[in-house]
């Protein structure tokens, strides 16, 4: 048996090892480019499962191609409404999410850079994108305070960590 | 016969430099924000086509090119997990004509780059300022970014 993962130490491939770690089975991990070539060997039969985001499986799901087995976050996707939180079907306190960012590279003036976040925040505000992303299987999320923000990473940091380690991961890549 | 596949919900956007570790080369600033941009900007993807961080990209991207007025180039670089894109645009020029679309596991630990020193800056310094928190005070959106930061962070605990 083997899954598939959109690149080795995405949260993708943590979650899957977060998996086989909570119901202690061995699984061979097989990294793809990205969702769309590892799906389509999931859908083919060559890899048994994968974790994967919302999006790019949306269609597969609904074209009965791919069986959603549950979402990783605790409240249910608005555009995937059958598919159940794994809290709820036999993983309590399941709750995992993939994020999107935009980053640049070191040393961006930072009129630059603050142009550009007040533009994101702008489109990201923006009722139709989160209309768009909404139907799509995303989570358009509103900015919390900075403070909060660096919570959130914190604990992230030691949650993926402590996995990371676990997993050999970092030195089996 | 019926697939399995788990399904990982995905969040917004914020814009957060890779780092702070080149602020003094900021300061040599040639470009005013208020001319920016005044040429196309590459919009690097660090996946494959056909997935979540390229649909997002695009979208945010097109937004941009309607509010700034230039365009904003998607180019997928697809590679070890997301470690090609994020090298690529550690080594860009630092005029923010080269931005990325980061997830949750676009940046890397600095042990994946080990020679790369590039990624190393980006990575390796200032452990305790997530990128991401820093984007945020200058306005960008919600929970996601800093994974740079916050690896980095991993990498020295360990």
């Amino acid at each position: 048996m083997s899954f598939a993962s959109v690149g080795p130490g995405t949260i993708h491939h943590l979650n899957a090892e977060m998996f086989k770690s909570i119901f202690n089975i061995d699984v061979v991990h097989v990294p793809y480019k990205g969702s769309a070539p590892a799906l389509q060997d999931v859908v083919g039969g060559h890899v048994q499962f994968m974790f994967v985001d919302a999006p790019p499986a949306k269609a597969l799901i609904e074209g009965g191609k791919l069986r959603a087995l549950g979402v990783t976050t605790l409240e249910r996707v608005e555009a995937l409404p059958d598919v159940p939180p794994l809290a709820e079907v036999g993983i309590p306190n399941y709750n995992t999410a993939s994020w999107h960012s935009v980053s640049t590279t070191a040393g961006v003036p930072k009129d630059i850079v603050d142009k550009l976040a007040t533009e994101i925040r702008a489109v990201m505000s923006e009722p139709e994108v989160q209309k768009l992303l909404l139907a799509e299987g995303a989570i358009p999320q509103i900015s919390p305070s900075p403070e909060e923000f660096k919570r959130y990473v914190d604990a992230e940091i030691v949650r993926w960590g402590a996995l990371v380690e676990k997993a050999g991961i970092l030195h089996s890549q | 016969m019926m697939k399995a596949v788990l399904v990982a919900a995905l969040t917004g956007c914020v814009l957060a430099p890779l780092a702070q570790a080149q602020e003094k080369a900021s300061e040599k600033a040639s470009e005013s924000a208020s001319l920016y941009p005044s040429r196309p900007v590459t919009f690097v993807v660090p996946f494959a086509p056909g997935g979540s961080t390229g649909l997002i990209a695009r979208l945010v991207g097109q937004k941009l090119e309607q509010r700034l007025g230039k365009p904003f180039i998607i180019d997928h670089r697809a590679g070890g997990g997301g470690v090609i894109g994020v090298t690529q645009v550690a080594h860009g020029t630092p005029d923010g004509y080269t931005i990325m679309m980061a997830s949750s596991t676009g940046a890397r630990d600095q042990r994946q780059c080990p020679q790369d020193p590039a990624v190393r800056s980006a990575q390796g310094h200032h452990p305790g300022r997530a990128a991401g928190a820093d984007a945020l005070r200058a306005g960008g959106q919600s929970r996601p970014a800093g994974a740079v930061g916050g690896r980095s962070r991993q990498a020295r605990q360990e």
